[in-house]
């Protein structure tokens, strides 16, 4: 314990670590606030116009019930109607603004709810009849049968759990105005920044005693091998699971309080698609980010210096730490699908690394793994994976720290 | 309490580092010489455990130090050739920080980490970082981290580069206090540092031991075969070239004392016992009559010193390594100790 507490202060007290800790949460103050700044309502910018937003559209606040949507349909309709425009874009601002923009929120999802079941393409609000929303839910829930007939044509096993994942959606889904989804690929953003960082802070974590010849010393002392590794490994662990935490829990709290608790009880549904897989509302999805993000972020960290360990300098293995975080983007836009959904399961950085790469895309995603009949969720994959990872890098690179020989 | 060296052997990709080295390394401070590259480091890397050997086997007390493990280590100290710290400590954080490593008890930490402080003369430096010191006390603050667990076998490589000669001195009287029923290896290219203390020698050539003994033993293969004689200034080129000069002073008549290596027969013509005897002890010796003949001179034989024996094995690679015959060619020397291969180059031949 001794030897860990003093390794602790060793790295803290080294001058990368705290200007990155330092960094981080600077950085985590500006990410929370800025996502507020590209609001716009009515002519308002920022908090006010969150605030506008949260007026106009405060009547449809609350369960989302077939009625309630019916009745915003019907009104979306009439306002074109009275105004003789085919669509919303067609009505001068302040029309907009009075009248279609209340309901903008609540009616989000029923456009691809009713899309073409061949094409996935939306009829438009102003073609679908209020009659027909009688059972919405019943409807969302054929909506992604034929979606993942179209996404996993060839895989039963995925559409079956699929349908399984989706039962377990609460119903009817719940809408809050005034939240951005900007706020949530900010929070990733942020995610993928503290890995970067945490990968910096790792990765000279065993190479730099190599490069230095502090290692030739340690290792002849009593505690210089297992506990020492350990020490290292743990308290590296540590510091970037902290630093990883605090910026997380103090980026929710800004962002919420700034959008408004209230807002963050929305259904996730109500943000992206209307048949995502997650039972979950904003706050829950913003915290399952954050801890699939540490998860990834540990079991990134445990991979780098499982790499620190085995290589000699400590720019190489500052190199090999960045590339395993920026793996998982290049896999995503460059690996052929079926390939890429397995590296991006098994590369530990995957859950916290890029915005289309990350937890909450893939969440958005109807992605499996599939093998024979067995398929299982991308996201559950990768959760999966980051556990395991992090404990067998541990091990492997204290393994690998007492077997070095130069 | 003995380290056993047995037949331990370790190359690298094209070189034989350590080659079948044995000896038995017993309390007392033990010299370890050899040039560079003669295989010193690899050998002493291996006593302490980070680097495995091809073949053979170190054991403590008869037990090899890979069973040992942690037991081993409690009782080592080591400095390597370069002593690598982190930039960010201060010698109290360092020093703490090993301290833990080693196992110290937390109470007896300070205490101990004080008294070396006091010893090395480092106490003033105590809240420095170690990155601003000097090169002579960043060694020494290696020297105190190898002392933290009063180690029952220390090795340490190359401990006084960097030091003055007064922290040299210090740090030998040092080491022999410490050495009392303790075994200390120190390797150093400061013969005299060695010279001084060590109780036995071991020497190292092209990854062999080469010799081993007491200060007093290893001189004695030396023994008739360093020299002194003065020759005129203007002529030291030439004998720069013929002879293995260890040592040259100007004397104040324009004469240049010299001390050099040659096999007794080879030596140039000593002068006659009587004429020897006429001189007050450490004067330069005089020159003869027969100063005319280019391979003359005047020569006595001089008490060999550690230092001429290192120099006679590991001839630098200066013009004077290789002397020449009267026809010009190079001649070679040779010493046979263990059946080591000796000098590749240097001697002369009058």
């Amino acid at each position: 314990m001794r030897v860990f507490y003093l390794e602790l202060k060793r790295i803290v007290k080294t001058r990368i670590t705290w200007i990155l800790l330092l960094s981080s949460l600077a950085m985590t103050l500006l990410m929370a606030w800025l996502p507020t700044t590209f609001v716009e309502v009515d002519g308002l910018k920022g908090l006010e116009a969150v605030r506008r937003l949260k007026e106009l559209q405060e009547d449809t606040a609350g369960e989302v019930t077939p009625e309630k949507l019916k009745a915003a349909l019907s009104a979306y309709q009439q306002c074109l109607k009275e105004y003789g425009a085919e669509t919303a874009n067609d009505l001068p601002d302040d029309v907009r603004t009075r009248h279609i923009l209340p309901l903008t929120g609540v009616l989000h999802g029923v456009n691809e709810v009713y899309a073409d079941p061949d094409t996935g393409i939306g009829p438009g609000l102003p073609n679908i009849d209020p009659a027909g929303l009688d059972d919405y839910y019943g409807d969302c829930r054929a909506r992604l049968m034929s979606l993942m007939r179209m996404e996993q044509k060839d895989h039963p096993a995925a559409r079956a759990e699929a349908v399984r994942l989706y039962e377990k959606v609460g119903t009817p889904y719940h809408f809050y105005p005034g939240f951005n989804t900007d706020a949530l690929d900010y929070q990733i953003l942020l995610g993928f920044v503290l890995t970067l960082f945490a990968a910096v802070i790792a990765a000279p974590v065993f190479s730099s005693d190599y490069q230095t010849g502090a290692d030739d010393i340690q290792r002849c002392m009593r505690h210089g091998r297992m506990a020492l590794g350990a020490a290292k490994t743990g308290a590296v662990l540590l510091i970037c699971g902290a630093q990883f935490s605090v910026c997380m829990v103090l980026f929710i709290l800004i962002t919420d309080s700034l959008f408004g608790w209230e807002t963050v009880k929305t259904s996730v549904q109500m943000l992206y698609s209307a048949t995502m897989l997650a039972d979950m509302t904003v706050l829950e999805i913003q915290w399952f980010t954050a801890g699939a993000g540490l998860l990834s972020l540990l079991a990134t960290v445990s991979l780098t210096a499982f790499l620190s360990a085995r290589i000699r300098t400590t720019a190489a293995a500052l190199a090999a730490a960045l590339f395993s975080c920026v793996l998982p983007v290049f896999v995503y836009f460059a690996a052929p699908a079926s390939v890429g959904l397995w590296l991006r399961a098994l590369i530990p950085s995957s859950g916290a690394a890029g915005v289309q790469a990350s937890m909450l895309y893939t969440m958005l995603d109807y992605d499996f793994l599939n093998a024979a009949s067995f398929a299982v969720w991308l996201p559950t994959a990768m959760v999966t994976a980051a556990a395991a990872e992090l404990p067998l890098f541990a091990a492997a690179g204290v393994w690998s720290y007492i077997r070095h020989t130069l | 309490m003995e380290l056993q060296i047995d037949h331990i052997s370790k190359s690298y990709k094209d070189k034989r580092a350590v080659d079948d080295v044995s000896m038995t390394l017993t309390p007392g401070v033990w010299g370890l010489l050899g040039a560079n590259g003669a295989g010193k480091t690899t050998l002493m890397r291996m006593i302490a455990g980070i680097m495995e050997p091809d073949a053979g086997q170190i054991r403590y007390d008869g037990l090899p130090i890979g069973t040992l493990k942690g037991r081993y280590r409690e009782i080592f100290g080591y400095l390597p050739q370069e002593f690598g710290f982190y930039p960010e400590f201060t010698v109290k954080d360092y020093l703490e920080y090993a301290a833990a490593l080693k196992g110290l008890p937390v109470g007896n930490t300070k205490r101990r980490i004080m008294e070396l402080l006091e010893m090395l003369s480092l106490s003033d430096v105590y809240r420095k970082k170690i990155v601003r010191l000097s090169g002579g006390m960043k060694r020494r603050v290696g020297i105190a981290q190898a002392l933290l667990n009063e180690p029952e076998l220390l090795i340490m490589d190359e401990p006084t580069s960097g030091l003055d000669p007064g922290e040299r001195v210090r740090f030998r009287n040092l080491l022999s206090e410490f050495a009392r029923d303790r075994i200390v290896l120190i390797s150093t290219h400061i013969v005299s540092d060695v010279e001084y203390i060590a109780t036995r020698n071991a020497v190292m050539k092209d990854g062999r031991l080469i010799a081993e003994g007491t200060t007093e033993e290893l001189v004695r293969l030396v023994d008739g075969k360093v020299w002194q004689c003065v020759i005129p200034a203007e002529r030291l080129p030439e004998y720069e070239r013929r002879l293995r000069i260890v040592n040259m002073r100007n004397e104040s008549d324009g004469r240049v004392s010299v001390r050099y290596l040659a096999e007794g027969a080879d030596a140039l013509p000593a002068k006659s016992a009587a004429v020897a005897d006429a001189e007050p002890a450490g004067a330069p010796p005089v020159r003869l009559p027969d100063e005319g003949n280019p391979l003359c001179g005047t020569s006595i034989p001089a008490a060999p010193r550690l230092e001429d024996l290192y120099l006679w094995l590991f001839p630098q690679d200066t013009a004077q390594d290789t002397a020449h015959d009267a026809a010009g060619e190079p001649v070679k020397m040779r010493i046979n100790v263990y059946s080591a291969p000796g000098p590749k180059k240097g001697g002369r031949n009058a």
